[in-house]
C-alpha cells in the first residue's frame, strides 16, 4: 500500500462537489480524514491520508482534485521537532490535544510521539524558539 | 542555641575544596534522610536555579568612537532600536524591542543572542552633529569582541513564585503565559518551584544586593531589588508567597555568557522576550536556612488566575501546589480537570544548579555576603490615570 498525507484547501466556490466520494468510488483511494474545517462561503481546509494499492491511483486522484479547483498541499506525517533549538520548557505540551507531545517527568525533556500527531499546529504557535514546525510541500 | 555558621567559614571550606554542596532538590532528600541537625552540620551550600522568560532584560553596550566621532542619538542594531539617550556611544538594547523590519520574529533579545553567537550585527546610527562630534551618520558592522563593554543589566528577573494562568472565556487568547484555550482548556505556570532561588530563601536572609550569582553562564551579581519587587504578597505558613513577589535586578558580563543559558524567544501574538538562566547559591548558616532550602514542590502553593479579562487584577480561581502542576493536570474548584504545562525549563534549571555546584566544589566561585538586604516591606503601587497633575504646596 502507498499513502500520502495531504491538506486540501477549498475556495468558497469549489465546495459543492462530492469529491471525497469521487476519490473513493472512481480512484479506489482509501481516505482517512484527520481534520476538517469547511464552512459555507469560507475557505475550507481538510487534512487527510490517501491510501491506495498503486501510487498512480493517488496521483490520479490528486490530478482530479486540481482539475476541480482544490488546492492540494503535501504534508509531512507529523510535526518536525528540532531538539537542538529546544529548551525543554514544555509550553507546547499544554496545547497538544493528540498526546503526541509530553514531558518526560524524570529528566524533563520533551517526548515527541510522531504517530499520534494530528498536525493541528498549536504546538508551533506555542513554541517561542521555532523548535516545532509544520512542513507543507516538504518545506 | 543551635549552631550558626558564617560566610567566611563556608568560603574557607570552599577554598580548601572541602565544602559539601547540594542542589536544592538534593537538599530536600538529605534533610528527609538525615534530619535537620546533620544537614546543618554537613551541608555548606545549596544551589538553586531557574531558566524562564524574563522580559525585563537587556544589555548596555559601548561601541568605541569613529573618527571623526559621532554623538549617536538614534541607534539601530539589526533594525532593532536601542536606547541611546545616554553618552555618545553607549546604548541599552532592551530584550523586548521589536525589529522595524521583522516585527515580533526578531527583537532585542535576538540581537543579544546573535552577539553571543559571535555574529556580525548591523549598526546604524544618526546624530544632529556637534562641534566636538561632527559625524552625523554611521553604518557599519560590529561583533561582541569589538565592543568595549557589553554587560547584561536586567531590571527585573528571577520572580519569587508567579501565577497559574487559565482562560475562562470561550475563545483562545494569546498571552505572555502562552496560548490559553478557552473554557479552561489548559493552564500554564512558570517557576522552577522547589529549585527556584527566592523560594529557597523566602525572606531574603542570605540573598541580597551584592550576592554573586550564576547569570547566563557567567558569574554575575545582584545589583538591586528588581522592579515591582513585592515582598508583602500573601504568604503561607512556611513563608512562601502565593503569587509573584520578590524580584531581582541582576548584572553580569555578556562577553562571558553563553547561548546555552540566554535565549531569545518570540511569543505568538505577544512579542519578544528573553529566557535567562540564573543560579543562586544559598549558604546553610543555621537551622532556619536548612528548613527553607528543604522546601518541596508540594509545600509551594501558587494562585490560579483567569487571564481572559485583560485587566490589571485578574480574578483569582484558587490555589494549587507545584507537585500538582508538575503532574500534568490540576482540578479546579469548579471540578474541571485542566492539563498543565510549564513555561520555564526545569531541565535547564537543573543543569544550572549542577553547573553552579561544580564551580563551588572546585573553588572557582566563592559566596559573597550581601552588602545590603532586599526590602521585606516594600509595597507595589499601581499607576492611576489622572486628569491633571496634582499640585503639592
Amino acid at each position: 500500500m502507498y499513502s500520502k498525507r495531504v491538506q486540501l484547501v477549498y475556495h468558497p466556490n469549489t465546495v459543492d462537489k462530492p469529491i471525497i466520494y469521487d476519490l473513493i468510488k472512481h480512484f479506489d483511494i482509501i481516505i482517512n480524514i484527520i481534520q476538517a474545517k469547511i464552512l459555507p462561503d469560507e475557505e475550507g481546509k481538510l487534512v487527510m491520508d490517501m491510501e491506495a494499492v498503486e501510487m498512480e491511483y493517488i496521483e490520479k486522484g490528486i490530478e482530479y482534485l486540481l482539475v476541480e479547483g482544490v488546492e492540494v498541499q503535501t504534508l509531512e506525517e507529523s510535526v518536525a521537532y528540532n531538539q537542538e533549538n529546544c529548551i525543554f520548557c514544555g509550553a507546547c505540551t499544554g496545547l497538544c490535544k493528540s498526546g503526541a507531545l509530553k514531558m518526560d517527568r524524570n529528566n524533563w525533556e520533551l517526548i515527541v510521539e510522531h504517530e499520534k500527531c494530528l498536525l493541528c499546529g498549536m504546538c508551533v504557535t506555542a513554541c517561542a524558539f521555532n523548535s516545532l514546525t509544520l512542513g507543507v510541500n516538504g518545506n | 542555641m543551635s549552631r550558626q555558621k558564617d560566610f567566611e567559614e563556608i568560603n574557607r571550606k570552599i577554598e580548601k575544596g572541602e565544602a559539601l554542596v547540594l542542589t536544592a532538590e538534593e537538599m530536600s532528600d538529605f534533610v528527609d534522610d538525615y534530619g535537620e541537625d546533620k544537614a546543618l552540620e554537613e551541608v555548606d551550600v545549596v544551589t538553586t536555579a531557574t531558566f524562564g522568560a524574563m522580559c525585563s532584560s537587556g544589555a548596555f553596550l559601548n561601541f568605541g568612537h569613529t573618527d571623526p566621532p559621532i554623538r549617536m542619538s538614534r541607534v539601530y542594531l539589526n533594525d532593532v532600536l536601542a536606547y541611546s539617550g545616554i553618552a555618545a556611544v553607549d546604548v541599552y538594547i532592551g530584550a523586548t524591542e521589536e525589529s522595524e523590519s521583522k516585527g515580533s520574529q526578531y527583537g532585542g533579545a535576538h540581537v543579544i543572542e546573535d552577539l553571543l553567537k559571535g555574529e556580525a550585527i548591523h549598526l546604524r546610527a544618526t546624530s544632529k552633529g556637534t562641534d566636538c562630534y561632527p559625524r552625523k551618520e554611521v553604518d557599519t558592522y560590529i561583533t561582541l569582541d569589538d565592543l568595549n563593554q557589553a554587560y547584561l543589566f536586567n531590571p527585573r528577573n528571577c520572580y519569587q513564585n508567579y501565577w497559574v494562568a487559565v482562560n475562562s472565556s470561550s475563545k483562545i487568547i494569546y498571552t505572555y503565559m502562552g496560548p490559553l484555550y478557552g473554557n479552561f482548556g489548559n493552564a500554564s505556570y512558570s517557576s522552577a518551584g522547589q529549585l527556584s532561588p527566592l523560594l529557597n530563601d523566602p525572606y531574603y536572609k542570605t540573598i541580597g544586593i551584592g550576592s554573586r550569582i550564576f547569570l547566563g553562564g557567567a558569574q554575575g551579581y545582584i545589583a538591586w531589588e528588581g522592579t515591582q519587587h513585592n515582598p508583602v504578597r500573601d504568604r503561607i505558613e512556611n513563608g512562601i508567597p502565593v503569587g509573584g513577589s520578590g524580584t531581582l535586578a541582576v548584572i553580569g558580563d555578556l562577553k562571558e555568557m553563553s547561548t546555552e543559558y540566554l535565549r531569545a524567544a518570540s511569543i505568538t501574538n505577544y512579542g519578544v522576550s528573553m529566557y535567562v538562566g540564573i543560579g543562586i547559591p544559598i549558604p546553610i548558616l543555621n537551622k532556619e536556612m536548612v528548613r527553607y532550602t528543604a522546601v518541596r514542590d508540594k509545600d509551594i502553593y501558587v494562585t490560579i488566575v483567569d487571564y481572559s479579562g485583560g485587566v490589571r487584577d485578574n480574578p483569582v480561581l484558587g490555589r494549587v501546589n507545584y507537585q500538582e502542576l508538575r503532574s500534568g493536570k490540576i482540578v479546579l474548584d469548579n471540578g474541571l480537570e485542566v492539563p498543565t504545562a510549564p513555561l520555564s525549563s526545569l531541565n535547564k534549571a537543573r543543569k544550572i544548579a549542577e553547573e553552579l555546584k561544580g564551580w563551588i566544589k572546585r573553588g572557582e566561585f566563592l559566596l559573597e555576603k550581601p552588602v545590603q538586604k532586599l526590602s521585606t516591606t516594600r509595597g507595589f503601587k499601581p499607576l492611576n490615570i489622572k486628569k491633571e497633575a496634582d499640585t503639592y504646596v
